[in-house]
């Protein structure tokens, strides 16, 4: 038997099953793009058979999705540009062999394990807190540009609220000169941070990383690398600490109270997740 | 969560006569910059350096930490036309092996001054050196490009096969 069109195919029977109508093709919409997948918007055609399903299928790679609109299509190849075109199916699982047009291109974002949880502005806070931070990394990273509201000072950092002399610390800190180093038992916070005033163009810079911070077996250990030069003057520093408790970081707060009105509205500090 | 660490864009260094190429218009859609080159210089004790927008005047600087197997120090140097990504490379000449440097790039696009940054790891089986630095551009403009080149004259050049890859970093 060969099917000719629709209208032939409504009136075939299979047995004593009736075949439904065929769909026609949906009116694209937007696609766009995700990580290392992608969203196809469509439009239903009113004319035709009803359809029990969409498909979207990809240009390059034949990757389909099926849904209600948008449809997601994943497993797609990040950084690849991809189009997509959507068609209907019918209760016979047949469709009209019409697609609809090619939607827009969109290049899918290639997967990493570094993502972004949350981000703060100074504003003139004394304090910065991070709270909830979910246990599902392996690490975290912090960045930072400091600068304070006011004058120069220092801040420092603090896992879960906790104030009591449960951290320790060494350091190795050159200022252009000289080099120095340090280790202090028994402190009430991880690691100091240099703030530059708010009188120049300039910030400290640190990248601040935390290591099996979600273990409730281990102690964390933690360390930054940063500094600041100001063309003349400044210092370079890697620090590493321990926050000598066994409970999951889930928060972290960064002080600037030592500061003259805490810190500067420029300064931002990002909090990343890494998963291991 | 948001993915939030991309790839910008890779040079790969074919051929030997590469001197520099440039990482060029960079979106200003990520909050920090990562760059990462791997490489070799065909000829001995070389810097590889970094420039912003292409700007060749003075207005770099950097304060460093510098450990050379046998000695620590601190060091400073001001108004300085590049900042170093790698230092010192290829003691001894080889092409074969590579030096390591990293710079973080905060703020690239803020009205402030850029600070950044720098890891040299550079190991060379009984010699090399170690160095955490950090650097400032005296310029308030949105960073747009990024040379990376050779800073001493004469005819130096990549060997095959160095890379660099810049990326974006982006906070939430």
């Amino acid at each position: 038997m060969t099917i000719t069109n629709k209208v032939s195919l409504k009136s075939v029977m299979s047995g004593n099953t009736p075949i439904a109508d065929v769909v026609d093709a949906p009116t694209i919409g937007a696609a766009t793009a995700g990580t290392e997948s992608a969203t196809v918007a469509y439009t239903a055609a009113t004319t035709g058979g009803t359809a029990t399903s969409f498909t979207a299928i990809s240009t390059p790679g034949s990757v389909t999705g099926t849904g209600a609109s948008p449809i997601t299509v994943s497993g797609l190849t990040g950084g690849t540009a991809y189009t997509f075109k959507v068609y209907g199916t019918n209760a016979s699982g047949v469709w009209s062999g019409v697609q609809s047009a090619a939607s827009n291109s969109v290049t899918p974002a290639v997967a990493t394990s570094f993502e972004s949880i949350a981000s703060a502005s100074g504003t003139g806070a004394s304090t910065i807190t991070f709270s909830s931070i979910p246990a599902t990394y392996k690490s975290l990273q912090v960045r930072m540009w400091l600068q304070t509201n006011a004058t120069t000072g220092t801040a420092f950092l603090r896992a879960n609220g906790i104030s009591s002399s449960v951290y320790s610390y060494h350091l190795l800190n050159g200022n252009g000169a000289t080099v120095t180093v340090s280790g202090l038992a028994t402190q009430t916070s991880a690691i100091l941070f240099n703030i530059q005033d708010n009188a120049t163009s300039s910030g400290n810079v640190y990248i601040v990383d935390i290591q099996d911070y979600a273990s409730t077996t281990n102690y964390k250990t933690i360390r930054s690398f940063g500094g600041i030069d100001l063309n003349g003057s400044g210092n370079v520093s890697i620090k590493s600490a321990l926050y000598q408790q066994t409970t999951a970081i889930s928060s972290l707060t960064f002080d600037a109270s030592n500061t003259g009105g805490g810190f500067g509205g420029t300064a931002t500090i990002a909090l990343y997740g890494i998963k291991g | 969560m948001a993915v939030t660490y991309e790839p910008i864009s890779t040079y790969t260094v074919s051929g030997s006569t590469t001197t520099t190429f440039t990482f060029s218009s960079i979106p200003a859609t990520y909050t920090d910059l990562r760059l990462v080159f791997n490489g070799a210089v065909g000829t001995a004790s070389l810097t590889v350096a970094v420039r912003y927008n292409a700007d060749t005047a003075s207005n770099y600087s950097l304060t460093r930490l510098y450990g050379s197997g046998t000695s620590t120090l601190s060091n400073r140097t001001s108004s300085l036309n590049y900042i170093p990504l790698t230092d010192d490379i290829l003691i001894g000449g080889s092409t074969t092996i590579p030096s390591f440097g990293i710079i973080d790039i905060f703020s690239y696009t803020s009205a402030n001054y850029k600070s950044a940054l720098g890891t040299v790891s550079n190991d060379q089986n009984g010699t090399g050196n170690v160095q955490k630095m950090v650097s400032m551009w005296r310029s308030t403009s949105t960073i747009t490009s990024i040379t990376v080149y050779i800073t001493s004259a004469g005819s130096y050049y990549f060997a095959s096969g160095a890379t660099a890859t810049l990326y974006g970093i982006k906070a939430a």
